[in-house]
């Protein structure tokens, strides 16, 4: 199982995300933007819970998986 | 370690890759090999199909898809929430509009909002363009904002200062929407130019004069 991600590290991958969450701001009118960048902040930082517990495979499951997705297409 | 990795990994690389053509385009697998960590513990993994190797491959692409996952999950979250933010607050000011001429509040001896804010309605008389730079504090920019056509600051102080929409725009001017925008873009790349050269040249002036 690979380790849940820290709350540290959520905050330095909003940092990251800045860009991104400055081009979705011109989603709304300007007098927003300021509203919206918050919102969006909150809103990442709350889900926390949510993306800690996002499941993945690791390599041997992802193989697997491919492997037998092929089996049943041929 | 299962049987079917053990057959997968007995391959070369360059068989597999002619092979397992789909599994090596999907895209996480692709970027997964791009880097040169992953790639040599994958590659190592080919090499000795044991367990240690096995589980650290495991370990490291595991790692990287949780990651990748949840990129993408913030990614979607940014676009969809600013998406429906927008829904949200376009509905509110469609349901709510402030009522100009009706009584303020019953405190104010059934004033209307528009004789409390002694609002000024004749918009012919007001010079929108000093209105735009009165509220900049940088200088360069406020020069910049000087050297536009009336019409272009006027434009550009309904839009930014008023809020208001093209549509509107063209209304009070009685010109096309498609116009107005092309006259705040044109206003907007006319100030970009003309700040950046302000800029450079004080930067010239301070390092090289």
């Amino acid at each position: 199982m690979a380790e849940k991600i820290t709350k540290s590290e959520l905050l330095e991958l909003l940092n990251t995300l800045e860009p991104k969450i400055k081009k979705s701001l011109w989603n709304t009118r300007f007098q927003d933007q300021e509203d919206l960048e918050q919102d969006i902040k909150v809103k990442i930082l709350e889900s926390y819970e949510k993306i800690a517990d996002i499941k993945v495979p690791n390599f041997e499951q992802f193989l697997g998986d491919y492997l037998s997705n092929e089996k049943k297409k041929s | 370690m299962n049987k079917t990795t053990i057959l997968f990994l007995s391959n070369t690389f360059e068989c597999l890759i002619v092979k397992h053509q789909n599994f090596f385009e999907q895209p996480i697998i692709k970027l997964f090999l791009q880097q040169p960590a992953n790639r040599a513990s994958f590659l190592a993994a080919l090499e000795n199909p044991t367990s240690p190797y096995v589980s650290e491959l495991n370990d490291k692409f595991e790692f990287f898809y949780y990651r990748t996952r949840i990129q993408k999950y913030l990614c979607s979250l940014i676009h969809f929430y600013s998406i429906d933010y927008d829904k949200r607050e376009r509905k509110h000011r469609e349901r709510y509009l402030s009522i100009l001429d009706k009584p303020a509040s019953e405190f104010e001896n059934g004033r209307s909002l528009l004789e409390l804010l002694d609002y000024d309605m004749d918009m012919d008389n007001w010079n929108y363009s000093i209105e735009l730079s009165s509220i900049l504090s940088d200088e360069d920019l406020i020069i910049a904002i000087r050297k536009l056509t009336h019409k272009q600051g006027v434009v550009l102080s309904l839009y930014f200062i008023n809020g208001y929409t093209n549509k509107e725009i063209a209304a009070y001017f009685k010109e096309t929407p498609q116009n107005i925008s092309n006259i705040r873009k044109q206003a907007i790349h006319k100030i970009r130019q003309n700040y950046r050269k302000r800029t450079l040249n004080r930067k010239e002036d301070k390092y090289c004069g």
